[in-house]
């Protein structure tokens, strides 16, 4: 056990304590409508209590006691001994973020989150004192209850822990182990002497006699840490340590259970220990192994594993199947073989990209937080609606996505709805809506947010770009066109700055962070109705249907879904045009972009060139190439950060003979069109 | 577990009429003439890039590094295929050399310090000379070389040069 393996044990407690805090605040804010749900006060108070546990374990014991304090108030409210108040309400959902910040920063070196510290506790305490609690220890209550209910249940056990140096690397809390000892029973604890016999290495030897009605997988859990140096025994099956045997001498209970009996009973059950600490050990190895993916897990549903099982073995026969038409040299039959391995490994693509896939559930309960805080610190009422959370993206678009939504919802809770006097004022219901829809449509997913707020009006918008110098006074665009200005950095149309939003950063961030998943964005809004942000994105990134078409030796692709058509253009056409840096389609002329100039390539010497005429997001234009090769299913691949420079490719995909092609991105091609035009 | 920083097996290669050696825990593969696929507007010292089990990785040109004359490429080159550590992450690139010669194992006291030579050759990325029956091999750093300072200072010189 190295540091390394440490800090993935601590990286796993990182993760499950943020799971655990999901967790916490959904049930929190389930809570917050219907405050005498008792299901959900348990699992608030189930969620700390674990939290608290585990968090000792690692060595987070700031956060253990900060949990505890909370773990005594919702106590007393599933004891029926207070109500959920408000108060409480806003302090557990500033406790939840502060535990957030202490998992990255458990030794409080980051002043501010000290003071947090200092003040939230502060805050807790005199809840705890105005609700009257008497700080009651809850380890005493338990030793109250348990033991007297299930007195005759109890059995007595003989655990000895051999002390090494690592502990204290793992960060192995053995004073916390106590106190869960605590939990299931009564123990008794002496302090031995480093023991030869039974155990190689030198160090302390603690001996335990645990009274307890649990069975031994619950005290091996306990122990689960640090198994490989425990032993645990059963003595008997009755209480040694409340019965009449050790009670009548409570100060030396070794005496009584005499060295050598302990010793005997050791060599008992020396076999089937040690087949018990090999298995352990493979479980041991099994969770380690389990412990570096931690990084990033997602659930996935059986079914997608069962079609992946399926898979496997049908790939299994299959080989052997090639196998036997290889000895065979009949043709025929490899090829039929190799239909299938071609049929095979689409399934597979498309399972491990189904597996990939999340629910966007996962990403909403951040939403339900954002809107509850920051309406109520802009003493807005808000309601937060949601339809079709179970549509699923790709787990990595529903991490970077996240980010944009929140903007704009923020937007949308900000500048969208109006205060409540205002709402009443224009004849709306006090509370507005913000209602945030996904669902599938093709091979794209569509997410919408929509407001029924006050809407964004053209005119502020083409005034305020007019004021900053984004465009001509005398510029005509259409509604579109306007409400796209909103992507502009350094524009906004809020009247005054407030801490959530209004300083013309976030849209344009918004727009660039979603160009970059090659997602689309679209507004529409009324005046005094409302807004609505449409976002259009593909299911899946790593795969894209693409139109690969070669321009002297480079292969090139672009999405097919932004191809509108292929057409020939003589060349006399191009270089008659070339002044303008456009083309001739359709009666009108569109922007041309050269590639051949671009990427210094030579043109054909052919009297024709292939033109392509791309459509994005409703504006067109062209590029030309020497031969149209034709739809390519292509796996995307990062091209390295040694290439990251390259603004115009944004990856690239190995074709079947080996030889690589490269995707353009179009949003950048796009403005070099614009750069060129101005001169 | 074997120690690969112990490991005294160098893989030699020659570019021009130079001597080279690289450590073997560094190189995961020498392909031979693979094709390059160009990559456009990059500097010079990136040929492009090649696939390599699957991933897509650059592929340098080792000479101009060196400060040797860049050349046009011909038929004959191989790409050894280097795993890199600079800043802690690891990344794999590919490196051009005219061939590869021999795996040679060899003793500390093989090595001799750097001299200070009076070479077009750049210095601070060899770390030792071997000296092998009478041939001179020079032993690289390609952590240095292909760490991302290296590579920005070049990019660096390059646009510089452009300009």
């Amino acid at each position: 056990m190295d540091e390394m393996t440490f800090m993935q044990f601590r990286d796993r407690f990182i993760n499950e304590a943020r799971q655990l805090l999901v967790n916490l605040e959904n049930s929190l804010l389930e809570l917050e409508h219907q405050p005498n749900n008792k299901e959900m006060i348990e699992n608030v108070f189930r969620v700390m209590h674990t939290l608290k546990g585990i968090s000792g374990m690692y060595g987070f014991d700031i956060i253990g006691d900060f949990t505890h304090n909370f773990e005594s108030i919702y106590q007393l409210v599933r004891d029926d001994k207070t109500v959920l108040t408000n108060e409480i309400f806003n302090l557990t959902f500033q406790s939840v973020d502060h535990i957030n910040n202490l998992l990255n920063d458990p030794g409080l070196e980051n002043e501010e989150n000290k003071n947090i510290h200092l003040a939230l506790n502060e805050q807790v305490k005199n809840t705890i004192r105005n609700l009257g609690i008497q700080k009651e220890p809850e380890k005493k209550e338990k030793k109250n209850t348990d033991p007297t209910d299930k007195c005759k249940s109890l059995k007595t056990w003989y655990i000895q822990i051999q002390v090494i140096k690592q502990f204290d690397l793992r960060s192995i809390n053995i004073v916390n182990l106590f106190f869960d000892l605590t939990q299931i029973g009564k123990y008794h604890v002496v302090k031995g002497e480093p023991d030869a016999v039974t155990l190689n290495n030198d160090g302390d030897l603690w001996r335990i006699f645990l009274a307890t009605d649990a069975n031994i997988e619950e005290i091996e859990d306990i122990f689960l840490f640090i198994l490989d140096e425990c032993k645990i025994i059963k003595l008997a099956d009755e209480d040694l340590l409340s019965g009449n045997i050790l009670l009548s001498n409570s100060d030396n209970p070794v005496s009584l259970l005499n060295e050598n009996t302990i010793l005997e009973l050791i060599e008992n059950q020396k076999i089937s220990s040690q087949n018990k600490t090999k298995q352990q050990q493979m479980k041991v190895e099994v969770a380690e192994n389990n412990k570096k993916l931690i990084n990033s897990r997602i659930s996935v549903h059986a079914e997608k594993l069962d079609t992946l099982m399926f898979l496997v073995s049908e790939l299994v026969t299959t080989k052997s199947e090639l196998q036997l038409s290889l000895k065979s040299q009949n043709i025929a039959k490899i090829a039929k073989v190799a239909e299938k391995i071609d049929k095979l490994s689409k399934q597979f693509r498309d399972n491990a990209l189904d597996i990939r896939l999340v629910p966007i559930s996962d990403l909403i309960i951040r939403f339900k937080r954002l809107v509850r805080d920051l309406s109520q610190s802009l003493d807005k009422k808000i309601d937060f609606v949601i339809e079709g959370g179970d549509t699923e993206l790709d787990k990595s678009i529903i991490d970077s996505i996240s980010e944009p939504l929140m903007h704009i919802i923020r937007n949308c809770i900000d500048h969208g709805i109006e205060t409540p006097e205002m709402r009443i004022k224009s004849h709306k219901p006090e509370t507005g809506i913000i209602k945030f829809t996904s669902y599938q449509e093709g091979s794209s997913i569509i997410i919408a947010v929509e407001d029924d707020g006050k809407g964004i009006d053209a005119n502020v918008v083409m005034q305020k770009a007019i004021e900053k110098g984004f465009i001509s006074s005398d510029a005509k665009l259409s509604e579109k066109e306007i409400y796209n200005l909103i992507f502009l950095p350094g524009l906004s149309t809020a009247e005054s700055l407030t801490q959530v939003s209004g300083r013309g950063v976030g849209m344009d961030i918004v727009k660039k962070k979603l160009a970059e998943l090659g997602a689309q964005i679209d507004i529409s809004s009324d005046i005094g109705v409302g807004t609505k942000f449409t976002i259009k994105l593909h299911q899946t990134i790593a795969i894209l249907d693409t139109l690969l078409f070669r321009s002297d030796d480079m292969h090139l692709l672009i999405p097919l879904s932004d191809v509108e058509e292929c057409n020939l253009i003589n060349k006399n056409t191009l270089e008659a045009h070339k002044a303008t840096g456009t083309v001739p389609y359709n009666y009108k002329l569109i922007p041309y972009i050269d590639i051949y100039k671009l990427y210094n390539l030579k043109t054909p010497d052919t009297e024709r060139l292939k033109l392509i005429i791309l459509n994005k997001q409703d504006s067109r234009f062209a590029i030309a190439a020497d031969v149209i090769i034709g739809e390519h299913q292509a796996v995307l691949k990062s091209i390295g950060k040694q290439l990251k420079k390259q603004d115009n490719i944004s990856a690239a995909s190995i074709m079947g003979d080996g030889n690589l092609a490269f995707l353009l991105d179009l949003n950048s091609l796009q403005k070099i069109n614009y750069e060129t035009q101005t001169f | 577990m074997v120690n690969f920083n112990e490991i005294k097996t160098y893989l030699s290669f020659i570019i021009d009429n130079e001597y080279f050696a690289v450590n073997v825990s560094k190189v995961l593969e020498v392909l031979q003439s693979q094709k390059i696929t160009r990559v456009p507007n990059v500097s010079n010292d990136i040929k492009g890039v090649i696939n390599f089990r699957g991933e897509i990785i650059p592929v340098f040109e080792m000479r101009t590094r060196f400060g040797l004359p860049d050349r046009a490429l011909d038929d004959k080159y191989v790409i050894i295929v280097l795993e890199i550590t600079s800043k802690n992450t690891k990344s794999v690139i590919g490196a051009i050399a005219n061939r590869v010669k021999d795996v040679i194992t060899i003793e500390n006291n093989d090595i001799m310090a750097v001299p200070k030579m009076n070479t077009k050759i750049n210095v601070d990325l060899i770390t030792g000379i071997i000296k092998l029956k009478d041939d001179f091999i020079m032993m690289l750093d390609v952590d240095k070389m292909f760490s991302e300072q290296e590579l920005e200072v070049l990019s660096q010189m390059v646009s510089e040069k452009q300009q």
